[in-house]
């Protein structure tokens, strides 16, 4: 294999490409949790990458971030039908939250997709790398140990599919202490995906994206 | 369009790597002592990526060598002391990454808030090796 970290951009390897963007805001009042529910008008539960911040600029942003050490955080899940946003403000004001969602198909799927926009001028662009997905696919079950081989610690992405109520939820928050939680361990060699202990995020499968260039 | 029967098209939007491979050590020494009222250890600026870039990590523990994580978010554990009560105890350490503004991301290392606890201090130091990478996305 011709080492894809020297490639800006290789057609030997897919990318992600970004099936539908959805933006908006949710409002809570202090001292509050809460579920905001947002169509997607995809056939299926999408992979997603959300980002999101109290401004509307995004200058200061963030992914999503679990109930750990922020007074305000942010989380969520898609089904075939929505994307639910997990929201808790731990301050004494209310709090908009901005979130910015791109939704990727599932590599498992061979559906049609509608053309989607970058605010870029250029669709691709050589002062930027173009990460190229070496291996993808959805596991069977929970559990699962993908080989690599690639000879280095790549990128790795991963959501993992709620056994609970099939929901896909992307893994952003690990434990090393523990196994309760669905948990991913990435070698030069392997990536490890495990499902977890304690309902309801235990994983009854995963979607996973390893990609040819290191982190 | 089958989007997955193509390599890329440029009919789709996609995430762009602009910075990459950053690397950074994060110590805690023996004796370092903190207030638990906002529970954070400390914090490392980085400057990489643009506004609005997404970040991409993993994570190491040296006291779990064997466990590289990947993600935003990374939990483990550390020993600490209450000294002015006498008590040890270990407590799950958070570590997050984020972006502060369009230049710069943050790393911080924190315990859970313990709003009016007495001072904490760290019984044993703690390495954690984080790499990650940034991605501007098709918003900006």
């Amino acid at each position: 294999m011709v080492d894809p970290r020297n490639f800006l951009l290789n057609s030997d390897y897919p990318m992600d490409k970004i099936v539908q963007f959805s933006t908006g805001n949710l409002t809570l009042g202090a001292l509050s949790s809460g579920t905001g529910t947002v169509p997607h008008t995809l056939p299926y539960a999408p992979l997603y990458i959300v980002r999101w911040s109290t401004s509307p600029d995004f200058t200061t942003s963030y992914d999503e971030t679990g109930v750990t050490i922020n007074d305000l955080a942010l989380s969520a899940q898609t089904d075939a039908t929505n994307i639910y946003f997990i929201v808790n403000n731990l301050t004494a004001s209310s709090v908009t939250f901005y979130y910015r969602v791109m939704y990727i198909m599932p590599s498992n799927l061979d559906l049609d997709a509608s053309p989607t926009e970058s605010q870029d001028a250029f669709i691709f662009n050589t002062d930027y790398n173009y990460t190229k997905i070496v291996a993808e696919d959805k596991t069977a079950t929970g559990t699962a140990t993908i080989t690599h081989g690639l000879g280095f610690i790549p990128q790795v992405e991963a959501w993992y599919v709620r056994a609970s109520d099939s929901r896909v939820v992307h893994l952003l928050q690990n434990d090393v202490t523990s196994t309760n939680t669905p948990r991913a361990i990435v070698t030069t060699t392997d990536l490890v995906l495990t499902p977890g202990t304690v309902p309801p995020t235990i994983a009854s499968a995963w979607h996973y994206k390893v990609y040819g260039d290191t982190l | 369009m089958k989007v997955n029967r193509f390599i890329q098209s440029s009919d789709f939007a996609t995430l762009k790597n602009d910075g990459m491979t950053t690397t950074a050590d994060l110590q805690i020494s023996v004796g370092h002592t903190f207030d638990p009222t906002t529970g954070i250890l400390g914090y490392a600026d980085v400057e990489r990526g643009g506004k609005n870039a997404g970040v991409r990590a993993s994570w190491l523990d040296n006291d779990y060598p064997t466990l590289r994580t990947i993600g935003t978010t990374f939990l483990t554990d550390i020993h600490l002391s209450i000294p002015s009560l006498g008590a040890f105890f270990t407590q799950s350490l958070y570590c997050e990454i984020s972006r502060i503004n369009s230049t710069t991301v943050r790393v911080t290392v924190a315990i859970e808030k313990n709003p009016g606890a007495p001072t904490h201090r760290v019984e044993t130091a703690k390495s954690i090796h984080i790499a990650f990478s940034t991605f501007l996305n098709p918003f900006d």
